[in-house]
């Protein structure tokens, strides 16, 4: 499963690097500022902080990652950033909407079942990477603990095609991004359009 | 024998939201007015109406948000909610739900659960996403205008107009300690606490 997500967040990084690459430079530059230039601006760097945080452990050169420019109308550009905690990986997703004004969210495998977030959840959050990474526009009195919104899966493949959906939409969204993604691997392409599809239908 | 039934729950769950509200100071009531920009159900007629009401676009005066029960009691000072059920082409009657959050101060933030859109398109999967203008823009809130309201859109755990109004207060609530300890409180006030494993049941399956 790891290697089957790896393979996935790697794919979907390097397209989003080669749109982000084609973005417009004020957009870029606005990117830039909100997240402080903690960006992965190329595949080298993507696919270490991949490695990195699918092992656990930190790493203070962890970048965010951008996600393809598909649909998110509103929003100029979307980063994430996977994060391994104990044995389980949460995704942080930032979203840059214009100078200042950024948002945070948090997908989170469930916590132990006697705690109050005792199930796959998606919370807004203030600060990334374990609260280490702060990101310029988002507003301080938003709240990082509720809403805590149930997802489907703790499963990080799940959560990941979850996130991506959320910006991407489904049909005419995350569904296109990994058929082309894996336009020349049926048996890939398949596994994870299953996925998806278990994912959020 | 007692079953399932999403009405009777939210009934439940409003009388309760009511009762809370009407302790809740004036100024959280003056400053949750101004923030939402329409009316509060007040006592539980009000909510009650707003609950068996059939949204057809002409009648958004009869709906009213209702006042959730407070809990946890830190972090967001207030919430409300409107059932939004509407008739469509084959007569089955569609439900989604607007969700409002006074956070603090006159800080707010609006959500809406929706059902999926036709087939094939975006947002064609059940899905949770921020919200401004509410009530398909009939109302007008202060929620930060720059806040994105087509994306994100998060995927709902479910379908099922029971199992989202469960996801809803679940996500204001939390699990253990959050939504299970305000299931058994109204329930246990409305003298019927052994119906409270149907819906813990329930939870329980969509959560896991």
């Amino acid at each position: 499963l790891d290697e089957e997500l790896r393979k996935l967040l790697k794919r979907y990084a390097a397209e989003g690097l080669v749109q982000w690459t084609e973005a417009d430079i004020t957009s870029r530059a606005i990117a830039r500022t909100a997240l402080g230039n903690r960006i992965a601006e190329g595949e080298f760097e993507a696919n270490r902080t991949i490695d990195a945080s699918l092992k656990g452990g930190g790493d203070e050169r962890t970048l965010f990652i951008p996600m393809p420019i598909v649909n998110h109308s509103d929003i100029l550009h979307c980063f994430f950033l996977p994060i391994k905690v104990q044995e389980t990986i949460a995704f942080d997703l930032v979203l840059v909407i214009g100078v200042e004004q950024s948002l945070g969210f948090r997908f989170e495998p469930a916590d132990p079942p006697t705690w109050t977030h005792g199930y796959g959840h998606i919370q807004m959050n203030r600060s990334m990477f374990g609260k280490t990474l702060e990101i310029k526009g988002i507003p301080q009195w938003l709240p990082d603990s509720y809403p805590a919104f149930p997802m489907r899966s703790s499963e990080p493949l799940q959560i990941f095609l979850s996130m991506a959906t959320s910006v991407h939409g489904y049909e005419k969204g995350m569904k296109e991004i990994v058929s082309q993604l894996f336009a020349s691997e049926p048996g890939p392409r398949k596994k994870y359009l299953n996925a998806l599809e278990a994912a959020i239908i | 024998m007692p079953s399932l039934d999403l009405m009777d729950l939210m009934k439940l769950y409003a009388r309760e939201g009511v009762a809370q509200w009407n302790s809740a100071s004036s100024d959280v009531k003056r400053r949750s007015q101004e923030c939402l920009g329409t009316a509060i159900a007040e006592n539980e007629d009000e909510a009650f109406v707003t609950l068996a009401t059939i949204y057809n676009t002409r009648n958004a005066n009869r709906l009213r948000f209702i006042p959730m029960p407070k809990r946890p009691k830190h972090g967001i000072e207030r919430c409300f909610f409107i059932p939004v059920r509407e008739m469509k082409d084959r007569g089955e009657i569609a439900v989604g739900f607007e969700l409002f959050l006074l956070v603090s101060h006159r800080n707010c933030l609006a959500f809406r659960f929706e059902a999926a859109h036709g087939f094939p398109s975006v947002h064609d999967y059940n899905h949770v996403q921020l919200s401004n203008q509410m009530l398909r823009r009939t109302i007008t809130t202060a929620v930060l205008p720059w806040l994105p309201n087509r994306y994100p859109a998060f995927p709902l755990s479910t379908t099922n107009p029971l199992r989202v109004f469960l996801a809803m207060i679940t996500s204001i609530h939390g699990y253990t300690g959050g939504v299970v300890s305000v299931l058994q409180d109204i329930f246990q006030k409305a003298g019927r606490s052994p119906e409270t494993l149907l819906y813990l049941d329930e939870l329980k399956k969509m959560l896991t």
